[in-house]
């Protein structure tokens, strides 16, 4: 690791503070308008899961697509640095696909009457989250460094495939229940709503929250832990061979 | 003496193709397993007549998947096979002709599997697989089940620890299609006009995951 490399990790810059904070703001803000400022319509309460449950999938959408990216760019540059983005990515997109089912299951027992069934949009979510809990796996499998790295940029690049397809899915198969919000939804949908202005604004600042600030702050920080632990690591063979 | 694309991937088929064949352990595995896979299913779900018709097509594409994951894995773990890729890497062949060559001589394989087990259990279950929408979807199913497993067999003979490995990276990209050809399936084996949803669907998957691994797969095998 350059020695400007070293100090970067050593003193995390007042922007990645000033970024986090205002993660912070805007989730509370989000999370306060949820609750208190957004009218619910004839679901009740249960639909302001609503605010976390659609942004955090956006959310774990940016982090994919950034390891898609990442995944590329060391692909053709070979950087450890893009490898290392990469990994973050799968890592705090798992988080936010995690949070996104679990909340869409707490949302569906009361509105379908059941925690889980297998409707397409449910299933495909399912199935995104093993394939990228299936990357970690993939590198865990793998000896040698640079192939790992490689194989894992493959890998993480096919797995887009599974979040593309849970995207769109809802827009090939007419017999979801799983409602849209952009665009009418499926005649078997159910849970739909109409978004009145107030809530249309509780969801974009949760968008700005769940979707864009808290994944690039989390990545930004499992970055520099994951360039310290290498560093650690580096230290310490240095250490073993003296 | 230069060669011309198809040639290369002629080239290939052909090679390995001879191999399993002389080789015969992967064929073995491949078949012995869907044979064992429709009794074990029989056993388990005691299957009945009317029990038969519902879940034969779940039975027959969960047999597709397991006999043609274990192909996979021995593919993956052969000593020799893997000496002769290195070999082949060596070649001044297109790596695109390498890949679409292993996946043509996987996807007859692969066919050959599917005939196999649709002879086998229409005889012990009695069951309407004989179907020209059920060929479609057996056709466009193993495509992509044979995209992946090619692509990830080349990652595989890189893995140190194996075991189950190759399941867990194979099935979640194999479910989204594997679930398309069961409903398709199934779509054939009722009264009903088969919806082209199901076939647009599978031809779509196939399509993104050949575009995906064709780009990707030059960038698995040079180190």
């Amino acid at each position: 690791m350059k020695r400007s490399e070293r100090m970067k990790a050593q003193s995390p810059p007042l922007r990645e503070h000033g970024l986090t904070w205002l993660a912070i703001v805007v989730l509370g803000v989000g999370f306060a308008m949820a609750l208190f400022y957004a009218e619910t319509d004839q679901q009740g309460h249960v639909q302001r899961l609503f605010y976390i449950h659609m942004p955090s999938f956006f959310g774990a959408l940016l982090a994919f697509s950034i390891t898609v990216y990442a995944s590329l760019r060391y692909l053709r540059s070979r950087d450890v640095k893009w490898d290392r983005l990469a990994v973050v990515g799968v890592e705090v997109g798992l988080l936010l696909a995690l949070i996104n089912l679990v909340t869409g299951a707490i949302w569906a027992r009361p509105i379908w009457a059941t925690w889980w069934n297998w409707d397409p949009r449910l299933t495909w979510d399912a199935i995104m989250i093993l394939t990228y809990a299936a990357y970690g796996v993939l590198r865990g499998a793998i000896e040698n460094v640079e192939t790992r790295r490689r194989f894992a940029a493959v890998y993480g690049i096919l797995a887009i495939f599974t979040a593309i397809m849970t995207l769109i899915i809802i827009r090939i198969r007419p017999d979801t229940m799983h409602p849209a919000v952009i665009g009418p939804s499926a005649q078997e949908a159910r849970g739909s709503f109409d978004a009145s202005p107030t809530m249309q604004i509780t969801l974009l600042v949760n968008l700005l929250g769940w979707a864009l600030l808290l994944p690039i702050v989390l990545m930004r920080w499992r970055y520099r832990l994951q360039q310290m632990s290498e560093r650690l690591e580096q230290l310490r063979q240095q250490w073993f061979e003296a | 003496m230069k060669i011309t694309f198809v040639q290369a991937v002629m080239l290939i088929l052909r090679r390995d193709l001879i191999f399993d064949i002389r080789n015969r352990q992967r064929l073995w595995i491949i078949f012995l397993f869907a044979i064992l896979n429709t009794f074990v299913f029989s056993f388990a779900l005691e299957l009945q007549h009317i029990l038969r018709r519902e879940v034969v097509v779940g039975v027959f594409w969960t047999t597709i998947l397991f006999a043609s994951l274990l192909g996979f894995e021995r593919q993956g773990s052969e000593g020799s096979r893997q000496r002769m890729s290195q070999a082949i890497k060596l070649a001044p062949l297109p790596r695109l002709a390498i890949f679409y060559g292993q996946l043509l001589a996987n996807w007859l394989i692969t066919l050959c599997l599917l005939l196999f087990t649709v002879l086998l259990q229409s005889g012990l279950f009695n069951a309407r697989l004989w179907h020209m929408d059920f060929w479609l979807a057996s056709l466009l199913g193993s495509l992509g089940l044979v995209t992946i497993g090619t692509t990830l067999t080349t990652m595989f003979s890189h893995i140190s620890v194996r075991v189950g490995v190759m399941s867990v990276l194979l099935i979640p990209l194999i479910l989204p299609i594997l679930l398309t050809c069961v409903r398709f399936t199934l779509a054939t084996q009722s009264e009903l006009p088969v919806r082209n949803e199901w076939v647009a669907l599978l031809v779509l998957q196939d399509i993104i995951l050949l575009i995906l691994t064709s780009w990707l797969y030059p960038h698995l095998i040079d180190e």
